[in-house]
C-alpha cells in the first residue's frame, strides 16, 4: 500500500499519518518529490485494510492505493515511479549513464587480474568484476582462489582506482566478500537462495542480483524484494539468459527482460551478455542490443588469453576485443540519446 | 535521529554558521555552542542564530560536546582536530566538512586512540553558495544537498549511521564512499566545474558585459573567494588533472563533431537529456 501526501500537506500532517502507520506495527519508507511524498506501507496485509479508510480520511493525504503486485519495496509505484539510484562507490547505477562492468570470470593469478584490470578501465569499464568463489557444474571444475583472490582484487581496485564487484555464495563467503570487495554480486544459481538473500539484506554493501536461469522476472523481483525487505535498498538487477529448448547458444539472451523490468520496478537493470550467449562472438551484438533496449549497464567479461581461462574462456572477451566493444557502444549509446 | 546533547562548531563560517542554524532551527540538538578565532566573531554567530554560545577556546568549546564539527578550511582542519581530539569525551562523534579528504580522514584517524572511545566520519556536505563567512550562511543550505559521508575500513558503523542520520535530519541525502573515491568524485562534479568557470570568464575577455542568462549561469561560481578554491585545487591536484583531462577529451570530441552535423546533434542531444535527469533528480531531493 502506499499513501500518497498532496501538495499543500504540512509537516505535523504527515508526522500524524506516518505515527498513525506505525502503531498499527507496519514499516514505512518515505520517498519525497518536489510536491507530494509517497509513503510505502509494508507489513500485514490486514491491518492495512483495517487503516485504510481511516488513512484516506486524514488531513494531508491525497490517496491511498494498494499495490496488487506480490513484490513491494521494488515496485515502480513505491518509488513514486522513479528510477533508484545505486550507488557502488563512486559509480552511480541508475542515474542514465550506461556502467560497464568487466574484469575475468575467475581471478587466476595476481597478473592476470591486475592486466584485466588495467586494460578494462583503459578502455572505459567504470567497476571491475572478478570471481573468488566459483560456483561451478561440477565440482571438479576450478573452484576459485577465494580469499587470495579477494586480496588480489582489493590491490587492483588500489591500482585502478575501479570499485569491485564479487560474488558470494553463502553467509560466511559474504562476510568475506564484504571485507574487501564494493558490490556483492548474489549469482544465477543463489537467486532463491533465501537465506543468502536475507543475509545481503542485512549488509550495507549494494547487491547484483542475477536472474536465474529458470526464474521468471516476477521471481527476481521477488529475490529482490527479500533483499530490500531486510533494509538493503541497493540492488541492481541483471539479466543474464534463461534456459529455453535453444541448445546453439549457451543461455537465451532474455532482452524483453530490461523493459519489462524498467516498466515494473524502480531499480537498475543490468545485462550479461557473456553467461546468456556463452559465445565471446555474440557478446558485441548482445550488448548493443542491451544498451538499445534501455539497460543501465552491462556486465562483460575478459580475459587476457580467453583460450587459457580456468572457467568460461569461450564467452570471454580478449582486452582487443573489449575495447572494440566499448566504441561500439558509445555509437549505440548517442544513437538512444545515452552516454556509455 | 537522536538529538545531540551539545553540538560543537569548530569554525561559524558558511557552512559552521549554516549547519548551526539547521541544528538550532531543526531541534536536533539541545545546545549548539561555536568556537571562533577572535572573540569579535561570537557575537555575531549569536545575533545570526547560529550558536547559542561561544568561545575562542577550542577545548573549552569541545567540553561535554557529543557532535563536534571541524567547519574551518581545509589547511586548518588536521590543526583543529589535534587541538580538540585529547578533550573530547567518549562516544563523541567528530566529523569535518572539507571539500578534500583522503589525506585530511588519513591523518586523523591516525591521530585517535581507539581506546578514547572518540568516532571520527569524514563528511563533505555539497552545498553552499558564493558568500563567504557567517553573513552567507542560511539554515535552508543542506536541503535538498548531497552529503557525501567518507568512512574508512577503520571508521565504526555506528558513528557513520549517526552522520549519514544527521545528514537526513537536515534535508540533505548521505552518500557513503571512501575517501580516494570522494576526491576523484568532486574532482569532476565541483573543482573541474570551478575551472571550467574561470577559464570561460578568461576566454571571454572584453566581450563578457554581452553576456546573457547562460554564461552568468555557467560562471556563476567563479565569483565565489579564491582563497579556499585555490587551497582546495592545491590539495587535490591529481585528480583534477584526471578530471580536466576527461574535459579535454570531450572538448576535442565536440570540436570534432562541429563539422559532423549527426554526430553533433547526437553528443548535443545525449548531454541535453542526461542534464534533464540529473535537473528531475535534484527537483526530487527538493531542489526545485
Amino acid at each position: 500500500m502506499i499513501v500518497v501526501m498532496g501538495p499543500g500537506h504540512t509537516r505535523p500532517q504527515l508526522d500524524a499519518v506516518i505515527k498513525i502507520i506505525e502503531e498499527g506495527g507496519l514499516r514505512v519508507q518515505i520517498n519525497e518529490g518536489v510536491e507530494r511524498i509517497v509513503i510505502g506501507v509494508v507489513g500485514d496485509s490486514h491491518t492495512k485494510e483495517v487503516l485504510r479508510e481511516h488513512l484516506e480520511a486524514m488531513a494531508g493525504v491525497e490517496s491511498v492505493v494498494r499495490i496488487l503486485q506480490p513484490y513491494k519495496l521494488v515496485s515502480r509505484e513505491f518509488q513514486g515511479g522513479r528510477d533508484s539510484i545505486v550507488w557502488v562507490g563512486n559509480v552511480a547505477f541508475g542515474g542514465g549513464r550506461v556502467v560497464v562492468i568487466a574484469g575475468p570470470c575467475s581471478v587466476e593469478t595476481r597478473e592476470q587480474a591486475l592486466e584485466t584490470a588495467r586494460a578494462v578501465k583503459a578502455a572505459g569499464a567504470q567497476v571491475l568484476r572478478g570471481g573468488a568463489f566459483k560456483p561451478r557444474t561440477s565440482p571438479y571444475s576450478f573452484l576459485g582462489l577465494e580469499e587470495e583472490a579477494l586480496k588480489i582484487l582489493s590491490e587492483a581496485r588500489e591500482v585502478t582506482g575501479l570499485p569491485v564487484v564479487t560474488e558470494a555464495m553463502d553467509a560466511r563467503q559474504l562476510e568475506m566478500v564484504t571485507k574487501y570487495a564494493d558490490m556483492v554480486q548474489i549469482g544465477a544459481r543463489n537467486m532463491q537462495n533465501y537465506t543468502l538473500l536475507r543475509e545481503a539484506g542485512r549488509v550495507k554493501h549494494p547487491v547484483m542480483l542475477k536472474r536465474g536461469p529458470g526464474a521468471t522476472i516476477e521471481e527476481l523481483l521477488l529475490a529482490a524484494e527479500y533483499i530490500m525487505a531486510e533494509g538493503n535498498p541497493n540492488v541492481v538487477l541483471c539479466e543474464r539468459g534463461i534456459r529455453t529448448f535453444e541448445t546453439f547458444t549457451r543461455f537465451t539472451l532474455d532482452l524483453n527482460a530490461v523493459p519489462v523490468l524498467k516498466r515494473l520496478t524502480h531499480l537498475p537493470v543490468i545485462v550479461d551478455p557473456c553467461h546468456g550467449t556463452g559465445k565471446w562472438e555474440l557478446v558485441t551484438p548482445m550488448a548493443r542490443a542491451s544498451v538499445a533496449a534501455g539497460a543501465d549497464g552491462l556486465l562483460i567479461e575478459v580475459h587476457p588469453e580467453p583460450a587459457k581461462a580456468l572457467s568460461d574462456g569461450p564467452q570471454q572477451l580478449t582486452p582487443e576485443n573489449f575495447a572494440a566493444m566499448m566504441q561500439e557502444l558509445d555509437a549505440v549509446a548517442l544513437a538512444v540519446g545515452r552516454r556509455v | 535521529m537522536t538529538v545531540f546533547q551539545r553540538a560543537t562548531l569548530i569554525g561559524v563560517g558558511l557552512i559552521g554558521g549554516s549547519l548551526g542554524m539547521a541544528l538550532r532551527a531543526r531541534g536536533l540538538a539541545r545546545e549548539v555552542v561555536g568556537v571562533t578565532r577572535a572573540e569579535a566573531r561570537i557575537s555575531q554567530a549569536r545575533s545570526s542564530g547560529a550558536i547559542d554560545r561561544g568561545t575562542t577556546d577550542p577545548a573549552a568549546g569541545v567540553d561535554g560536546a557529543d557532535l563536534v564539527v571541524l567547519a574551518v578550511p581545509p589547511d586548518q582542519i588536521l590543526p583543529a582536530a589535534r587541538q580538540v581530539l585529547p578533550h573530547l569525551r567518549p562516544g563523541a562523534l567528530l566529523t569535518d566538512v572539507a571539500s578534500v579528504k583522503a589525506g585530511i580522514v588519513r591523518a586523523i584517524d591516525a591521530l585517535i586512540r581507539p581506546e578514547s572511545g572518540v568516532m571520527f566520519v569524514g563528511g563533505h556536505p555539497m552545498a553552499g553558495n558564493e558568500g563567504q563567512g557567517i553573513a552567507a550562511a542560511e539554515p535552508g543550505l543542506f536541503e535538498g544537498t548531497v552529503y557525501l559521508v567518507t568512512p574508512t575500513p577503520r571508521t565504526p558503523r555506528a558513528g557513520v549511521d549517526r552522520l549519514a542520520g544527521l545528514a537526513r535530519a537536515l534535508g540533505a541525502v548521505p552518500i557513503e564512499m571512501a575517501p580516494d573515491e570522494h576526491d576523484r568524485t568532486v574532482a569532476l562534479v565541483s573543482h573541474l566545474p570551478y575551472l571550467v568557470a574561470a577559464a570561460l570568464m578568461g576566454a571571454t575577455g572584453s566581450v563578457a558585459p554581452a553576456a546573457g542568462p547562460s554564461f552568468l549561469g555557467a560562471t556563476r561560481v567563479a565569483g565565489s573567494p579564491v582563497a579556499l578554491w585555490a587551497q582546495i585545487c592545491r590539495l587535490n591536484r591529481e585528480q583534477i588533472q584526471q578530471a580536466l583531462q576527461a574535459f579535454r577529451n570531450e572538448l576535442a570530441r565536440l570540436e570534432a563533431a562541429i563539422g559532423d552535423e549527426d554526430g553533433l546533434d547526437a553528443l548535443l542531444e545525449a548531454a541535453r537529456r542526461a542534464r534533464r535527469r540529473l535537473g528531475a533528480m535534484q527537483k526530487d531531493l527538493g531542489q526545485g
